[in-house]
């Protein structure tokens, strides 16, 4: 064989994206396990019915067999804290075993030498998301709102690195994290490790508007885009490109959500991503085979185009647009109409491009 | 030698096949050898075609339809021997139209699973039966 059977990550991507499209194979999923936490992160979207039973070990096992008969590669486990759960180690071993891509989501703080042994000679998780909020305990555990957080995590991120597993941190910019931001980054590259950040708070799921408050201003997202020059490069299309791009969203899916993606939270709801809480039927209750293929709800969200939505089949900026239907759910009440959340990045995007190129997002 | 013409020299003919490079002795020997996926990687069968990812380089493979009857077949207890005969019966039909010869499955899936349980892919193991 020779390289070109061994496509690069990026291209094979593309390959195995677009077929999993075609066939419906719900190739990434995510796992809620559980909603609990042992932080209490100010701006956390988390908010539910406790009372509610999470799924059994059983039932998480079932879910796992049913999802890999339906070819799902990627699974991401998340919570809440999915470390808190006292049946971890079945659950990520029998993921292992049954020849899953794991990734995990967590906040590190009860990962201790033999957890990390565990996951580096067992799981061989593909990476490892750790969110971190600040430089230094002050910062981090005023968000978290647990005291010893900060050295917990960093601990964590340490005791992984020195077993050569992929971490990448998770950082997520806020009002009180944002003059530290820079600050952050140092210690990630310290770390040796690599980061993602995020600045879009959204309401809590069930429509609590409290982190809204702690969301940065739009000059700080401004002033953010134009210092981490977040790929600007694609913000300045040609004529040519910006058409054919255009085109391409009308007439394009909403997003990969329900199509070759799906969400399970712990009580067993399936839904089409972790950040869309549009429930599209329950493990507890039909088959997860029977659910991706026959839920009328999926069949509805895979109709549907861009260019259904009014506001967006308007837009002059859509060939830049990732429109999110979760948070299009979560702020402005509709999964299907346009995300208010994405129209105001794309005008900070705006603002950004006509400051530093001297040029509008359209091109003449 | 590539999965892609691996397809192409099944289907027909006027691919020149080239040599899997063993001598008799080392091919006799790998015939012998039992094939063993690895038990760390991560993989699935999409519409047909398997899709790999080894977990130390992180690094996804995808696999062509034919590679992946092959990939079908290996399950841990049968022959590199077995996995030929196993494919010769498979392209059956193919082999008396003449649009492919023994000689050219044989060659393929010893190059194919060379290919796989190279140190630099480390995908499947060959071992010995106990």
């Amino acid at each position: 064989m020779t390289q070109e059977d061994y496509i690069t990550v990026d291209s094979i991507n593309q390959y195995i994206e677009s077929k999993s499209w075609e066939k419906l194979i719900p190739l990434n999923a995510t796992f809620e396990l559980t909603y609990k936490c042992n932080e209490r992160c100010i701006h956390c979207y988390v908010e539910t019915p406790y009372e509610d039973t999470e799924l059994s070990t059983g039932e998480v096992f079932r879910v796992l067999e049913e999802l890999a008969e339906l070819q799902t590669l990627q699974i991401n486990f998340t919570g809440g804290e999915i470390f808190i759960r006292k049946d971890i180690r079945d659950i990520l071993q029998h993921a292992r075993d049954l020849k899953y891509n794991v990734t995990l989501s967590t906040n590190g703080i009860a990962i201790d030498e033999d957890m990390a042994d565990f996951l580096k000679e067992k799981i061989k998780p593909w990476d490892i998301g750790i969110s971190l909020y600040g430089s230094k305990p002050e910062i981090h555990d005023a968000v978290t709102r647990v005291k010893g957080s900060f050295e917990k995590t960093v601990n964590a991120i340490k005791l992984l690195r020195e077993r050569k597993i992929r971490v990448k941190a998770k950082i997520v910019v806020l009002s009180v994290n944002y003059e530290d931001y820079k600050n952050i980054k140092k210690l990630t590259d310290d770390l040796g490790i690599k980061h993602l950040i995020d600045f879009n708070i959204t309401p809590m799921l069930l429509g609590g508007k409290e982190p809204l408050s702690l969301r940065i201003s739009d000059e700080q997202i401004q002033e953010f885009i134009f210092n981490e020059a977040l790929g600007l490069e694609v913000y300045t299309l040609g004529k040519e490109r910006y058409d054919i791009e255009t085109k391409k969203k009308l007439d394009g899916i909403l997003c990969k959500a329900g199509v070759n993606f799906l969400n399970i939270t712990p009580f067993g709801e399936v839904t089409p991503c972790v950040q869309w809480y549009y429930p599209v039927g329950n493990v507890r209750k039909d088959s997860l085979h029977d659910i991706w293929y026959n839920s009328e709800k999926l069949a509805y969200i895979r109709k549907k185009r861009i260019k259904d939505i009014e506001k967006c089949n308007k837009c002059e900026y859509l060939a830049y647009c990732n429109r999110c239907s979760g948070t299009a759910l979560l702020v402005d009440g509709d999964s299907f109409a346009a995300s208010s959340l994405s129209c105001q990045y794309i005008d900070n995007v705006r603002a950004v491009i006509e400051k530093k190129y001297k040029k509008g997002l359209v091109p003449a | 030698m590539t999965v892609m013409q691996n397809r192409s020299n099944l289907a027909n003919n006027e691919f020149t096949v080239p040599s899997h490079g063993l001598s008799d002795n080392e091919k006799d020997e790998m015939l012998k050898k039992i094939v063993m996926k690895n038990e760390d990687i991560a993989w699935r069968v999409l519409d047909g075609e398997v899709i790999i990812i080894t977990p130390e380089d992180s690094v996804q493979h995808y696999i062509n339809e034919v590679g992946s009857t092959i990939w079908g077949f290996a399950d841990g207890k049968r022959t590199v021997q077995d996995i030929i005969d196993l494919m010769k019966e498979e392209y059956r039909e193919n082999i008396e139209k003449n649009l492919v010869s023994p000689e050219d499955i044989e060659n393929d899936v010893i190059i194919f699973l060379s290919e796989l349980s190279s140190e630099e892919k480390k995908i499947i193991s060959l071992e010995n039966r106990e």
